[in-house]
């Protein structure tokens, strides 16, 4: 496994990944550490997908959905920050640090908070270093 | 089809929210739309204000139109043409033949594929040539015509020549065309208040006062609100409504509407991004076209260093140390108050679309004593903020609402 | 925020859901017939007139993309968007046998639409198809290095899912009636079913109040909307596309959009119709003043049917306007409504002596102008500081003190004026019937998906009138004339679409733990006649929160199935070769 740094973005499809574009557009760069997966809302994700990333070598997890209450499925964003409680007490049940993961909410016209995301994540990383798990996995 | 009438065909004019809403609408139902647009992007003027919440939905409806431009361009039953007018319409209602005008194609609109080539070696300092929306539609780039220096003297060619789709031709001519329609939606907008029309409130000289529409765009480009002549972050912020509304000086006597709904969500933006930041408002009336229209009130109340002043300030003069220096009288008693701020914010009006009345002869709509549109012969139907100030909810419903009206009226030529 | 009350979150109300309903007879787990072309999958790399290989070495890319074993093919073009593009495209899967495709290029969020509809064209499942979006979130926001490396990683990414990917069921379900169920007696029920008649369309009017049959307006606000709920009234009569049924309700309500049926019960007994879209069209309405009041105290409603009757003796007037978020009112036009009257008043009697007392002058928009106006014509407005005090002793006196002037006033008053007080009663009973949330107040709630003003949860259903939320009468006009517009582009549809990405539930594995019910923002899982969860298609708008939330992990979703995420994540993270 390579020492690279390794984040996935759960983005919701209406919410995060259409800011994602937008950063795109106006050509705002940002880490490509990175790896967005479009999901149709943050709801969709289960606190399985963020432990699973884990164990894949991410160095750390988060989940963007739309704002609180414009949610495009009513409270589908809701259901997803309980999800990443839920994923962040049994990171630190098994010694690894909570702030790895987060959840956060954006509005599809927000073009520079999806890189402010991004930069965020990835100074926790820098300052947490790589995921503890990247030793065991091949 | 009988005598030309075309009972499929609509032409709405402006691709904001009330235009976009209509020709979804009208799509729907299977209805063909051609949308033009005056300027070079689609989304309206509501795609150049921003978001202002964190977290927290705030219900400034800005991500409306945003959200549906995507449905918009991949419609089969809308053709979206930017950079176009319409400059006659003659026929009969269900069989008008309108006149559009393409203006020049400095960018060809359909070779155009926004790869940035050319920003990248433009010699203007910031560019000259950019993306022509900050909404990301269309894609293409355009040219500032004040700015590229090619098309002042002819030397310049460099992103003519580094453009791979060879899309950029300085000596583009305007094209026209001609459309054959069964109805017509006026939706071509408003005009946001020009604040260097009252100089007493020193937009022009003084740096740090900004009309409402910038700040959106500050938000929109950093997601902050920062001092434009210091960069930083602003302690004291003095937000001044009712410029270039209720104002019988410029001819707006009435109210806009939205001014105060904005001006709360801005204020309690600049709140949330520093709590320490001092923020005034002045006004007269307090009215919110919201839900909760005690809401300043009561925030006022629960938050610290927020002043509620009702008072229409004098004027904004420039302070030995630079900052804007607000004379207003005091609510309480009729001393005047003189004050400094780091950054004022001039909530600025709605004024009726600059091409009203031009449009109004046109298509032959009323336009009252304040400018906006009126509907006045069958087929022809305004929609959005060219019939009154609105806000984005309320022009998307009028554009789906108008949108009906089209199909009452070509049902009735049945 | 006000916590609003979802309705089908209450216990109570399980039961309304789990009660069993067959399922739709042939629409479930129908698989399209195009789909074992084996796992080969073909990948279009575009390059988009140099938008993408300027920063991307799509040469390079292309090589990774080939090397993976799921990839059968691998083609470099100029514009796969295009129709030269898909043409290509198109011929390629033919030729060789593709059964899936990624396209490497634009976002999603404008192009899914194009390759669906190509997908479908080339005789495949329109969702077996992926984007890599390597354009707006690769090659703009990397420089070229990490570009390439980034854009292998995502195609190796989106083709281990696109591998996974199951034919998803897309139905087009006629509809079965194109009528449109208006229900409400005011204003806003008679405006809405005028304008759904007036674009064509069939309608029927359930008037629960009976105010359509007997012609009494009493029901709704003061002034001018009077006279045109009469004049819509007398229209809708005479159109032969109107029914109304006068005196009713709507007690049953079910179905999908283009095809609902409802149980209504008429004063003739009850009667089953069908339609393909309904407008809940009610309005809050003024309640009466307490009987033991004051007689020289009443209601701007009160006021209004004065005004109309047009013998108007009174000299003195004092409006007392109410907050417009105080408890007992609802509704923003307070004061528009206190200015209206006034106004109205003054054209009946010009000596009147009017005074408007309210803490905020909220004249909206071009309404000012009324308020212009009425200062003109010198009506007197005070903002009050403190209490408003009426002395009931002899004469009628208001007394307040003025905020401006700090004066305390004691005003003579023939007769005191208050802002109306708006009840909607109903609600909750049609709402559950109707399976429409209501907030805490007492109001329907609107769907948040902001574009689709009017819609509710309940899809097919819309809304309009006061009773969805404070309005003035302006406001409930253009929600009318909204809400009738947006049923009826439902109801002019030549079909409706169901499916694509929606979620499945496996009966092997439901335990029947109503988690799916419970959690579902549509209604759409139900329990059926095996007595398992299971969802309806045409009801589910992919959202995917049951999946996440079922602990038998017996629900999937096309589409966003948990192996296609898992398997997309983990390549994107070991993925991107050397």
């Amino acid at each position: 496994m390579s020492d690279r740094m390794r984040i996935v973005g759960f983005c919701c499809s209406h919410g995060a990944y259409s800011s994602a574009d937008l950063a795109g557009v106006m050509r705002i760069s940002y880490s490509p550490s990175v790896m967005i997966i479009r999901v149709p809302c943050a709801g969709r994700i289960d606190v399985l997908h963020i432990l699973r990333a884990f164990r894949d070598g991410a160095d750390a997890v988060f989940v963007a959905g739309c704002l609180e209450g414009n949610c495009h499925f009513e409270y589908g964003n809701f259901e997803a920050r309980k999800m990443v409680e839920h994923a962040k007490r049994l990171l630190s049940d098994i010694g690894i640090e909570a702030e790895r993961v987060e959840m956060f909410n954006v509005a599809s016209n927000q073009a520079w908070r999806f890189p402010e995301i991004v930069g965020e994540m990835v100074s926790r990383v820098d300052k947490l270093g790589l995921s503890p798990l990247k030793k065991v996995i091949k | 089809m009988e005598g030309g009438i075309s009972l499929t065909q609509v032409l709405v004019i402006g691709a904001g929210p009330a235009g976009i809403a209509a020709a979804l609408n009208l799509a729907r139902r299977g209805f063909f739309s051609t949308v033009v647009e005056k300027g070079p992007s689609i989304g309206g003027r509501a795609s150049e204000l921003c978001c202002k919440g964190v977290d927290e939905c705030i219900r400034c409806d800005v991500c409306l139109s945003m959200d549906k431009i995507g449905d918009l361009v991949q419609s089969d039953h809308v053709r979206i043409m930017t950079n176009t007018e319409v400059i006659r319409v003659s026929g009969r209602p269900g069989a008008f033949r309108a006149t559009l005008k393409r203006h020049e194609q400095l960018v060809n609109e359909d070779a155009c594929v926004g790869c940035g080539a050319c920003a990248e070696v433009c010699p203007v300092v910031g560019s000259a040539i950019g993306p022509c929306s900050m909404s990301g539609a269309p894609r293409t780039f355009r040219i500032d015509r004040e700015k590229c220096i090619g098309l002042k003297n002819g030397d310049c060619q460099k992103c003519v020549d580094v453009c791979p789709t060879s899309a950029i031709a300085l000596s583009s001519k305007s094209s026209r065309r001609q459309l054959v329609v069964g109805a017509i939606i006026a939706a071509n907008g408003y005009e946001p208040f020009d604040p260097s029309r009252e100089p007493r409130y020193g937009s022009v000289t003084c740096k740090d006062v900004v009309s409402a529409v910038e700040i959106e765009k500050s938000i929109f480009r950093t997601g902050r609100i920062l001092v434009p002549s210091s960069g930083k972050t602003p302690k004291r912020v003095a937000i001044i409504q009712c410029v270039g509304s209720r104002d019988d000086r410029f001819g707006t006597s009435y109210c806009s509407k939205v001014c105060c709904k904005y001006a709360l969500k801005t204020g309690q933006l600049l709140k949330r991004q520093d709590p320490e930041t001092e923020v005034s408002f002045f006004f007269m009336d307090w009215r919110p076209y919201d839900l909760v229209d005690n809401e300043l009130a009561e925030w006022a109340a629960a938050e610290k260093r927020v002043s509620l002043i009702r008072s229409r300030p004098a004027e904004v003069l420039d302070s030995e140390s630079g900052k804007p220096l607000l004379r207003f009288a005091s609510s309480d008693d009729e001393r005047v108050i003189e004050q400094e701020f780091d950054l004022v914010m001039l909530s600025v009006g709605m004024l009726p679309p600059r091409d009203a009345s031009g449009l109004s002869k046109t298509l032959g709509l009323r336009v009252t004593d304040q400018g906006f549109l009126q509907e006045r012969r069958p087929g022809v139907f305004p929609a959005g903020c060219c019939s009154g100030p609105k806000d984005i909810a309320e022009s998307v419903r009028d554009g789906i609402s108008a949108a009906g009206k089209v199909a009452s009226f070509l049902e009735g030529l049945h | 925020m006000t916590p609003e009350v979802h309705l089908r979150k209450g216990d109570e109300l399980i039961s309304l859901v789990t009660s069993t309903r067959p399922a739709r007879p042939g629409s479930r787990r129908l698989r399209s017939v195009a789909e074992d072309k084996g796992d080969r999958i073909g990948v279009f790399i575009c390059r988009c007139g140099g938008a993408v290989s300027r920063t991307v070495d799509v040469d390079s890319v292309a090589a990774h993309a080939a090397s993976l074993n799921s990839v059968a093919f691998v083609k470099v073009m100029e514009f796969p968007c295009s129709a030269g593009g898909r043409a290509e495209i198109l011929e390629d899967i033919r030729e060789k046998n593709l059964g899936r495709f990624v396209v490497a290029g634009c976002s999603p969020r404008t192009h899914e639409k194009i390759f669906r509809a190509l997908a479908a064209k080339a005789g495949l499942n329109q969702s077996m198809f992926e984007i890599a979006n390597i354009r707006e979130q690769c090659a703009f926001v990397h420089v070229p290095s990490e570009a390439t490396a980034k854009a292998k990683v995502l195609i190796e990414s989106t083709a281990s899912k696109c591998n996974l990917l199951l034919p998803a069921p897309y139905e087009q379900i006629p509809l079965s009636s194109r009528k449109a169920l208006v229900v409400g007696s005011g204003l806003s029920a008679v405006v809405a079913a005028s304008h759904v008649s007036d674009q064509g369309f069939g309608v029927i009017l359930v008037d629960p109040r009976g105010t359509s049959n007997e012609g009494e307006a009493n029901s709704i606000k003061a002034g001018e909307s009077v006279e045109l709920f009469d004049k819509t009234l007398q229209r809708l009569k005479s159109n032969p596309l109107v029914r109304m049924l006068s005196g009713s309700k709507v007690i049953e309500f079910e179905g999908h959009p283009g095809d609902f049926r409802a149980l209504i019960q008429t004063p003739d007994g009850e009667e089953d119709i069908r339609c393909g879209a309904a407008i809940l069209a009610f309005d809050a309405s003024p309640t009466h003043a307490a009987e033991d009041r004051d007689r020289r105290e009443i209601t701007q409603a009160e006021f209004g049917s004065l005004l109309g009757s047009r013998v108007v003796k009174m000299e003195n007037i004092v409006m007392i306007v109410s907050d417009n978020s105080s408890e007992e009112t609802v509704g923003r036009g307070n004061y528009v409504d206190a200015v209206a009257s006034s106004l109205r008043l003054k054209e009946l009697l010009p000596s009147a002596d009017v005074t408007i007392i309210g803490s905020e002058a909220r004249m909206y928009g071009l309404h000012e102008l009324d308020h212009i106006r009425a200062q003109e014509r010198g009506v007197r407005f005070i903002r009050p500081k403190g209490e408003v005090d009426i002395k009931h002793e002899g004469g009628l006196r208001v007394l307040v003190t003025d905020a401006s002037s700090d004066a305390a006033l004691s005003l003579p008053a023939d007769l005191v004026v208050r802002s109306d007080v708006l009840r909607f009663e109903d609600a909750k009973k049609v709402a559950s019937v109707f399976k429409i949330p209501i907030n805490a107040r007492g109001f329907f709630v609107e769907s948040e998906v902001r574009l689709e003003p009017g819609s509710t949860l309940n899809r097919g259903v819309f809304l309009c009138g006061s009773a969805a939320g404070p309005r003035l009468v302006s406001e409930e006009l253009l929600g009318a004339s909204t809400a009738a517009s947006q049923a009826v582009s439902l109801l002019a549809s030549p079909f409706i679409e169901a499916g694509g990405t929606v979620a499945e539930v496996d009966p092997e594995k439901c335990s029947v733990c109503l988690n799916c019910i419970r959690i579902c923002p549509y209604t759409a899982p139900f329990i059926n006649e095996e007595s398992k969860a299971e969802i309806d298609i045409q009801t589910c708008q992919g959202c995917g929160i049951c999946v996440g939330i079922c602990p038998s992990k017996a629900i999937q979703m096309y589409g966003y199935t948990d192996a296609q995420l898992f398997s997309q994540a983990s390549a994107s993270l070991r993925g991107g070769g050397t």
